[in-house]
């Protein structure tokens, strides 16, 4: 069968396009940063291998505008088109699923994602969408639903595959139970050709060599998964690990075939204990070290000690993500992050010990935090970077989304003031807040203007000192980079009134 | 905040395990669920499933020393009355749905047991199977106090050989086609431990006809 897995381009009034971030979370941004979605870049593989003809159909990382890529996947005519939803671009995604509806109706839409899997009803009563898929593991899922969509005698009736959703013929809602537990060994290492990888390689700003690229996820989802803010969390999620030999493979390969030079895997968090240390030797074991590569990950505080990350360090490992989200030991205890802000200087003095990059991940506008709780993070965040425990950062506004738990939670608290769905595009606070809006916005400048304070810059030029070539790097390359991208984070603060509805 | 408990004492048993147990400091949590448990001014945290039951005015925690671990060989040799850090709980993996009339079915690999034990404690009046792979007999701490519930209790022993009345030998998963005869495909199923264990008897259980809304797990890593 004919297969696109698409990614429609989506921009907003101000020429801004809608990028998957991290989390796959979406936000506007005029100079994008392209990531490949690894779940649906799997399941491309899978479904190459097993006879299919599969369009990777990604319309913002091809540089398309809305017209050429619709078009181009009308021209293509696929038996099967699969989306990926995620709330700010519900409204676009059913516009965009009926237009395709009407020029191909043979045509059978699947809806993935995060949003769609905990409303799968809204989706299919709102478009033209065949079937939601109510599970994670979307490539497993779409791999046993094949035998199910063979056109020519394709009836809703007739499905059997476990983890969907999708109106019978009588109009009736049928809503598979699904395996939750499936192992990711037996997933498919990404086919970089099939997904066009370099597409994906240069803007990005975790890299700081290029071309860089992510690796096929060691964890899918998150080995924690209780963070309520996060989409890797709920009843229907279970996390599952790749074994060490299996990804240590796949870095061969893309060192040795495609001449990377940055490897970042974005599993929401990435190996410990002795998973993480017999990776680490095992990349020494081969020297791949010795390859001009440098690695990454997410990881949680606490998660890592110092034989591991000491480890790390010698396998050329450099940038390494890590959610701090807040100061205030009383909004991490809502959140459920599982630890507190005590351990915080001594896990970033480990990682920099031993040459790591941390980069801090931070929100502000909880539907409680106080002025005083924002001060606290605004202080901590400056004193770890001053003290160059940390060399990067990113502050996002706090958004409820795709009906996480703090979702949830907004909407059960009555402080959700967003109309639609589009707000919901971390453009702006959607929730009421106990201090004005414009103080969480002002805390997010403060935070960003670090960068350009002089006892940071002094701080990165002590660094030279030590004489690796990653800071020489990070002071000549990397704060470019850096500059463009504070310019845009701030840039869509201060125009957030402005966007409007996306262009179609 | 206080997330600093005292410890009460320091239970070892068999080979590399031990029963850390603490003062419960009036945490509430459902059984089944786990914590983020670290020693104060150690940047290392693990999360460990409570095994007492919620009725009990202590939390217990039973543990693996793992080779080359880095917070389980500190826990074990903790003192009383030393404190550790303890935060949570987490997790949806707790009974929603209590029916006496259908039997839950528990597999558990190792220390995998101990969110079931909690479970058992706290509600007595429930028709429990369990069938838990360990490697030696005396990695049981247990015994006689589940006999004392109406549980029926399966082991799969992968370091010794044993020949007895339901424990055989091998790991729970070479074990399944043997242990199928006390399995319902109406009852509910748990699975707890390790990634390979969790993989092959969901599979096991699906290719059998149980309902993925029947079954649940906890991944222990």
């Amino acid at each position: 069968m004919k297969i696109a897995i698409s990614f429609p381009p989506i921009i907003n009034s101000l020429g801004q396009k809608a990028m998957i971030s991290q989390n796959r979370n979406v936000q506007y941004f005029s100079v994008p940063t392209y990531l490949l979605g690894i779940t649906h870049a799997q399941a491309a593989t899978l479904l190459k291998k097993k006879g299919h003809e599969v369009y990777w159909d990604d319309g913002n990382a091809q540089l398309k505008d809305y017209k050429v890529w619709f078009d181009d996947l009308i021209e293509f005519n696929p038996h099967i088109i699969v989306f990926e939803s995620t709330t700010p671009i519900m409204h676009f995604m059913w516009e965009t699923i009926n237009k395709i509806k009407n020029k191909l109706k043979n045509s059978i839409i699947i809806m993935t994602g995060y949003h769609s899997m905990r409303k799968p009803e809204e989706t299919l009563n709102n478009s033209l969408t065949d079937i939601v898929i109510l599970s994670n593991h979307v490539d497993f899922v779409l791999d046993k639903l094949m035998d199910d969509l063979k056109v020519s005698n394709f009836s809703k009736k007739k499905i059997s595959c476990d983890g969907i959703a999708y109106k019978n013929s009588n109009g009736e809602f049928i809503n598979q139970s699904f395996k939750k537990v499936e192992n990711i060994n037996n997933s498919e290492i990404i086919d970089r050709d099939l997904v066009q990888w370099k597409n994906y390689a240069y803007e990005n700003g975790n890299f700081l060599q290029t071309p860089g690229t992510y690796a096929t996820s060691v964890i899918r989802d998150c080995t924690f998964g209780k963070c309520t803010f996060c989409r890797y969390n709920g009843p229907e999620l279970s996390f599952s690990i790749m074994n060490v030999q299996k990804s240590v493979d796949e870095y061969e390969n893309l060192i040795n075939k495609y001449k990377v030079k940055e490897i970042f895997d974005d599993s929401g968090v990435w190996y410990r204990g002795n998973d993480a240390r017999n990776f680490a030797k095992e990349i020494i074991n081969r020297k791949l070290h010795k390859k001009n590569c440098y690695f990454g990950f997410n990881t949680r505080f606490e998660y890592l000690d110092e034989e591991t990350i000491k480890l790390l360090g010698e396998a050329n490992f450099r940038f390494v993500l890590i959610g701090l989200e807040s100061g205030s030991d009383y909004t991490l205890n809502k959140l459920k992050k599982g630890y507190t802000r005590e351990t915080v200087i001594k896990t970033l003095q480990l990682l920099t010990k031993y040459n790591l990059h941390p980069h801090l991940t931070i929100m502000v506008g909880y539907y409680w935090e106080t002025k005083e709780m924002l001060n606290e993070t605004v202080n901590f965040v400056k004193e770890l970077m001053f003290k160059g425990l940390a060399r990067t950062l990113q502050v996002t506004l706090c958004t409820p989304l795709d009906y996480t738990p703090y979702h949830q939670e907004c909407i059960d608290n009555k402080v959700l003031i967003a109309e639609k769905y589009q707000d919901h595009d971390m453009s702006k606070l959607i929730v009421k807040t106990p201090i004005p809006h414009e103080e969480y916005y002002k805390a997010v400048k403060e935070m960003y203007f670090i960068a350009f304070h002089p006892k940071f810059i002094l701080r990165q030029i002590i660094f030279l000192f030590k004489l690796n070539k990653r800071d020489w790097q990070f002071l000549l390359t990397y704060s470019v980079r850096a500059i463009r991208r504070v310019r845009q984070h701030i840039f869509n603060l201060t125009k957030s009134n402005k966007i409007q509805s996306t262009k179609i | 905040m206080n997330y600093l408990h005292k410890v009460i004492k320091i239970i070892k048993y068999g080979s590399a395990n031990f029963i850390l147990r603490v003062e419960r400091n009036n945490i509430k949590f459902h059984p089944g669920q786990f914590f983020s448990i670290g020693i104060p001014g150690v940047p290392i945290n693990r999360e460990y499933s409570v095994s007492s039951g919620v009725n009990e005015n202590y939390l217990d925690f039973l543990i693996r020393e793992i080779n080359d671990g880095v917070l389980s060989t500190k826990l074990k040799n903790l003192k009383k009355d030393d404190q550790i850090k303890i935060l949570g709980p987490y997790g949806e993996f707790y009974l929603k749905e209590f029916n006496i009339n259908k039997k839950y079915n528990f597999f558990a690999s190792g220390s995998g047991l101990s969110p079931f034990l909690s479970i058992i404690r706290s509600f007595k009046n429930l028709n429990y199977n369990i069938f838990h792979g360990i490697r030696l007999f005396e990695d049981i701490y247990t015994e006689s106090e589940l006999k004392n519930y109406n549980i029926f209790i399966s082991r799969s022993v992968t370091g010794e050989k044993y020949n007895s009345v339901n424990i055989y030998n091998g790991r729970i998963t070479s074990n399944l086609e043997i242990i199928k005869k006390f399995i319902n495909p109406n009852d509910l199923f748990f699975i707890c431990g390790n990634n390979l264990m969790i993989n092959d008897v969901y599979n096991y259980l699906e290719k059998n006809n149980i309902k993925n809304t029947n079954i649940y797990s906890e991944l222990f890593f």
